[in-house]
């Protein structure tokens, strides 16, 4: 039936070529239509089951609360100007309403101011009730001592998870600028600003109002977008949108350098990778594969014609893409470059042979029979067996490979149909305008690559060394493919150079925190409070947000009220008593046991390792004794600690005069107390704290739209991507406090694990599906068994070169094997094939005709996929070359082995190969 | 009853006294071994900080009453050097003191289960309390540990006994000195223990090497023995709070 087909296509090619042609541009102008309706998914999560659960509920959430997917704009710089440039974006990025509803940058001041008591944890409330008793500054600084003491050094948990680290650097943070404060006072007198005093009260009470690290060099606003993550082309188009205005607003301010982060940032940068990488390595594939199809058969037409024809197969397969899976992938995005690489092949063969049988005298009509019944078998073979390899990838969990199987199955059936059908129109056409423009007859010439012949025919005669030779390098690359590792930092494969990325690292470094978060969503609030208490005790975690952070339980609540009854019960009946000379003294030693305690904590953070609470400390007490000499922490950092301490400075200070110290300090007293009475007393509501009275902005990030979940946010301390173990034990924990957590980390584990499954499934299904094809196309298992020699060791040899090149597998090079396995296939099927249209004896002439096509189909593929180098998206980079080298390993695997193979068939059955 | 009796009873005893008295006896020779009178050595512990930064800290460290009272004196890095932390009562009573101010601080009372500074330890894993009084013992079989064959006791703990909900322990068959505990909680397993370098110290057998792999969110510490002795006499002075202040 096939050859009945290939004749009628030869026929087709010779008697109405114009009629095909015309046919394939009508198919090409609709299905050219359809691929232009193609959309781009980048993001790994499109490769995930969309059944998943896990995948089901992240996209639920990112539906239903667009602070799942903020846009987090960071920026570095000297504090001042960072706060600066802070005010000014933040009202313009506001101002585009079409992307962003709100942007958060600064603490939700009324709300705090109103409430901050009641949010205190109770055992925090008994410890430092005592700073309110008496707002004098002598025993108002003893309390504050009392409460540190009893807060940190009594309590050697106090700083032992993030956010008790947290809670430690904003009360130092109050402490050193309330310092900072007093001593300008003790130095300028009665020339202080009185904002100066009533600013230090509010840092004391509500830390910093901005996002701001706890180095003041690095700050954050988030904006909250009107859209959702899986909204890609929104999604880009605000991201360029609000980078230019960052970069404009940021060009004011020397010191600030600014750019976007998270999530959707990294979505953007994906985007645009890949649609520049899709462009690129296709014409670099493009370019390089026809330059050698020009350099092989000398001559011009021909490759074009080729290229024309590949051309057609890729529109056609868009076209199917579009019908069938609707949009691209990471994976499927880059099958214009696949199909290059593949689909050249037909048109080689096709090529080939016709060439060949021209140079041999045929006429067009018979060149065109000949090459069609002796090369179209093997392409449609080959073909077919590529695409079934593609198409048994369909039984994948994952949506990334099930596509892709689709995606490359229809196009490589697509470029098979285009070269068999096409081509032999085109070559015939061509053929007759240049036999009517030369008026002569037109010589087709032919190149030879008589060397594989040769060495396929000294291989064959010494089949015993060549296939024990062979099975030594396959044992040595098996132990090496044994030993492959999995690399599972997804940053890996992003592009190389990303600010988005940059930011991310820079923002886990200053705030312990990254935007690789994990999310759930609650049916009430005392659910999301059990799970961000549990959360919250994990050393792993940087930062948890929810609800439950606004609304404590009735009970807290309740407990907490009699202490701010008791809180303001002192300060509504406290007064005031200056400070005299004589107390001065009294007032110095509560300033060194301040110094003290600090020191103290100091030492206990850094035997404790908790670097952020060590470095603040030395903020205020100087760089410690050791500290300076010891290298290992200078390498540290001790850069941000002054080398003075703060207390000593002031001590020194107020010793010149204690006289006038007392007065400076008095009236620092008359600046810092009524304002830090009246924010400390507004700070005591006991009004009930509930889900409905909290402010909008609150509720919206935490609160889904029908008010009916509620939204856990926590982030991991360190990057997941760096460390295997790290992103294996947070997801697992995640899981275990609860398993409806979702997020990227959890999806890039899980997928992580159903690619590998996928990929062994595939693997050994393609292995199964190619055999059953060529016992079918042979109608001979044992030839059907000799193909799948080279192609099995090729896959081993890939694997093995892979591992000793140092490379590791990753999500989107693990499908190289199956693929391989498919692809691998063709160089066996096209040299058999040919061996048994020959017959026995003719190794030389089968290796030297078709070992020529094979060569050139291999060199072809190999530069399609070796053009995914050039992919600044580093996962198509880690593709590329391992299919690079798999292409190369099965071709080398077919010229060795094969000849060896048949050669010691043909002595088994006692043949003479020479006959 | 020497340890080829208890070998005997364990491989061919299938009642449970002989069990009973094979598990009494391992417990008990585990216990000689390791709850020694009094000690005195320099210790490298190695943290990772918050930042991800490997840190190593030196200190001398004294014990003595089987334990039940140990002093750190940090003697590295400088940063540190000289402060001392004080454990008493096995652990349920923490003090600190830095010369940097010349003051000591109740740190902690009810602390056992509480982590040492920045490691993976608890107090209660330093204790080193009786495993005959603070667990009941059952001897699951036995396995090699780094190709050493070794008992593999399953140990619940007593209400006097450890926080953990059970315990797994390997002990060598020959030296009775443990080479790997696995912690767990409410059934999850938290923690593992594995020591190594075991020398012979002053009469007693030692793991020179231990680390706490903390499994449940990573990371690890390390606890080298640089130097050790065994039966020094250290005066009951030395462990008060008083004797901290002291260069």
């Amino acid at each position: 039936m096939k050859e009945r087909f290939l004749i009628a296509v030869a026929g087709w090619a010779e008697r109405r070529s114009g009629q095909v042609l015309l046919g394939a541009l009508v198919v090409t102008l609709v299905m050219g239509w359809l691929m232009g309706q193609l959309e781009l998914q980048m993001h790994f999560k499109n490769l995930m089951p969309q059944d998943h659960p896990m995948v089901q509920e992240f996209n639920r959430v990112v539906d239903d609360f667009s602070t799942a997917s903020m846009i987090i704009v960071a920026a570095t710089g000297e504090e001042a100007e960072l706060k600066q440039f802070a005010d000014e974006l933040a009202p313009l990025i506001e101002g585009m309403t079409e992307y962003v509803q709100r942007v958060e940058y600064r603490q939700e001041r009324e709300f705090f101011l109103e409430h901050g008591f009641a949010l205190q944890k109770e055992k925090d409330l008994r410890d430092s009730r005592g700073i309110f008793r008496d707002l004098s500054l002598l025993p108002w600084l003893a309390a504050l001592n009392d409460s540190f003491e009893k807060t940190y050094v009594d309590d050697e948990e106090s700083i032992a998870t993030k956010e008790k680290e947290n809670k430690a650097i904003a009360q130092l943070d109050g402490i050193g600028h309330w310092l900072r404060t007093v001593e300008r006072y003790a130095v300028e007198g009665e020339s202080v600003d009185p904002r100066a005093a009533e600013e230090a009260a509010e840092r004391f009470l509500l830390g910093d109002e901005y996002l701001i690290s706890q180095d003041k060099d690095m700050i954050l606003l988030f904006a909250q977008p009107t859209f959702t993550l899986n909204e890609i082309d929104r999604v880009v188009a605000a991201e360029d949108s609000i980078d230019a205005v960052i970069h404009r607003v940021a060009g004011k301010y020397p010191s600030v350098e600014a750019g976007t982060t998270g999530t959707m940032a990294l979505a953007r940068d994906e985007m645009v990778a890949a649609n520049a990488d899709a462009y690129t390595t296709s014409l670099i594939a493009f370019l390089l594969i026809i330059a050698l199809f020009i350099l092989s058969f000398r001559m011009w037409v021909a490759p074009l014609l080729a290229g024309i024809c590949l051309l057609l197969g890729i529109i056609w397969a868009g076209g199917i893409a579009a019908l069938t899976v609707g949009s691209l992938n990471i994976m499927t995005s880059m099958f214009a470059v696949i199909l290059i690489g593949l689909g050249i092949d037909f048109s080689i063969h096709v090529i080939s042979g016709y060439t060949e049988n021209r140079a041999a005298g045929r006429d067009i009509g018979g060149a065109l029979r000949q090459t069609l019944l002796k090369s179209g078998n093997g392409v449609i073979t080959g073909g077919i067996t590529t695409a079934c390899a593609f198409f048994t990838l369909t039984v994948s969990e994952t949506a990334g490979m099930r596509e892709f199987g689709i995606v490359a199955g229809s196009g490589v059936v697509c470029c098979m149909l285009a070269a068999v059908i096409v081509l032999p129109a085109m070559l015939a056409g061509r053929d007759r305008l240049l036999s009517r423009w030369r008026r002569e007859k037109h010589r087709v010439r032919s190149m030879q690559f008589g060397f594989l012949g040769s060495a396929a025919d000294g291989l064959g005669r010494r089949p015993g060394l060549a296939i024990g030779g062979g099975s030594v390098v396959t044992a040595l690359l098996l132990y090496a493919a044994l030993q492959i590792s999995f690399d599972y930092n997804y940053l890996n494969m992003e592009p190389l150079g990303l600010t988005s990325i940059e930011l991310q690292d820079r923002m886990e470094e200053e705030f312990d925190v990254t935007p690789d978060f994990v999310l759930l969503t609650s049916s009430s609030v005392e659910d999301a409070r059990r799970v961000a208490e549990e959360a919250k005790d994990l050393k792993m975690v940087g930062m948890v947000t929810s609800i439950s952070d606004y609304v404590p339980s009735r009970e807290e609540q309740e407990r907490r009220a009699v202490y701010l009854k008791e809180i303001r019960g002192f300060l509504e009946s406290g007064e005031v008593g200056m400070l005299t000379e004589g107390e001065m003294g009294a007032l110095v030693d509560e300033l060194w046991r301040l110094e003290d305690n600090v020191v103290e904590l100091a030492q206990l953070a850094f035997l404790g390792g908790q670097e952020k609470v060590d470095e603040k400390c030395r903020e205020i007490v100087g760089v410690l004794e050791g500290a300076e000499e010891d290298a290992e922490v200078a390498a540290e950092g001790g850069g941000d600690a002054e080398t003075v301490s703060m207390v000593a400075r002031l001590v020194e200070k107020l010793e010149i005069d204690r006289g006038a110290a007392a007065r400076n300090l008095n009236r620092f007293q008359d600046h810092f107390e009524p304002p830090f009475r009246r924010m400390a007393l507004g700070m005591t509501s006991a009004e009930p704290l509930t889900v409905e009275n909290l402010p909008e902005n609150i509720r919206d990030q935490f609160v889904s739209r029908d008010g009916s979940k509620f939204l856990v946010t926590v982030y991991p301390k360190e990057g997941v991507w760096k460390n295997l173990e790290f992103l294996d034990l947070f997801t697992r924990r995640m899981r275990e406090i609860d398993e409806r957590f979702t997020g990227i980390p959890s999806i890039f584990y899980v997928l992580m694990d159903i690619i590998a499954e996928d990929g062994k499934v595939a693997a050994l299904l393609t292995v199964g599906v190619v055999f059953c094809l060529l016992v079918w196309d042979f109608r001979d298992a044992r030839l059907a068994l000799l193909a799948m020699v080279p192609l099995v060791v090729g896959a081993v040899w890939m694997v093995g070169v892979m591992q000793i090149s140092g490379l590791q597998l990753t999500l989107l090079n693990v499908i190289g094997v199956p693929l391989i396995l498919g692809i691998g296939i063709d160089d066996g099927v096209h040299l058999l094939h040919r061996y048994r249209a020959e017959g026995a004896g003719k190794i030389e002439t089968v290796f030297t005709s078709t070992g020529k096509a094979v060569l050139l189909t291999s060199l072809t593929t190999m530069l399609a996929f070796g053009s995914l180098v050039f992919a600044t998206y580093r996962g198509l980079g880690s593709m590329g070359i391992a299919l690079f080298i798999g292409v190369g390993t099965c071709f080398l695997t077919s010229v060795l082995l094969l000849p060896p193979l048949l050669g010691w068939l043909e002595r088994g059955e006692g043949g003479d190969k020479n006959e | 009853m020497n340890k080829w009796s208890v070998l005997l009873m364990v491989f061919l005893g299938t009642t449970a006294t002989a069990e009973e008295l094979a598990v009494a006896e391992i417990v008990r020779r585990i216990d000689a071994t390791e709850r020694l009178a009094a000690s005195e050595g320099l210790v490298e512990q190695t943290i990772i900080t918050s930042g991800g930064k490997k840190r190593t800290l030196k200190a001398k460290t004294y014990s003595r009453d089987r334990n039940d009272k140990q002093l750190m004196i940090y003697t590295a890095p400088r940063r540190v050097k000289g402060d001392k932390i004080l454990m008493l009562n096995e652990g349920d009573d923490i003090w600190f003191y830095t010369p940097k101010t010349d003051r000591v601080r109740h740190l902690a009372s009810h602390a056992r289960r509480r982590k040492v500074q920045g490691s993976d330890f608890a107090y209660e894993d330093m204790a080193g309390g009786s495993i005959e009084e603070d667990y009941v013992c059952k001897l699951l079989g036995e396995e090699e540990i780094d190709e050493i064959a070794c008992y593999q006791l399953e140990l619940i703990p007593t209400e006097s006994g450890p926080h953990y909900s059970k315990l797994i322990l390997w002990a060598e068959k020959e030296k009775f000195v443990t080479r790997r505990i696995d912690y767990y909680e409410e059934g999850e397993l938290l923690k593992r223990l594995i020591t190594s370098d075991v020398r012979r110290i002053d009469g007693h057998w030692y793991p020179m090497e231990m680390v706490m792999r903390n499994l449940q969110e990573g990371g690890e510490t390390a606890m080298k023995t640089v130097e050790m002795r065994f039966d020094v006499k250290l005066g009951d002075g030395l462990f008060t709070t008083q004797a901290m202040k002291r260069r």
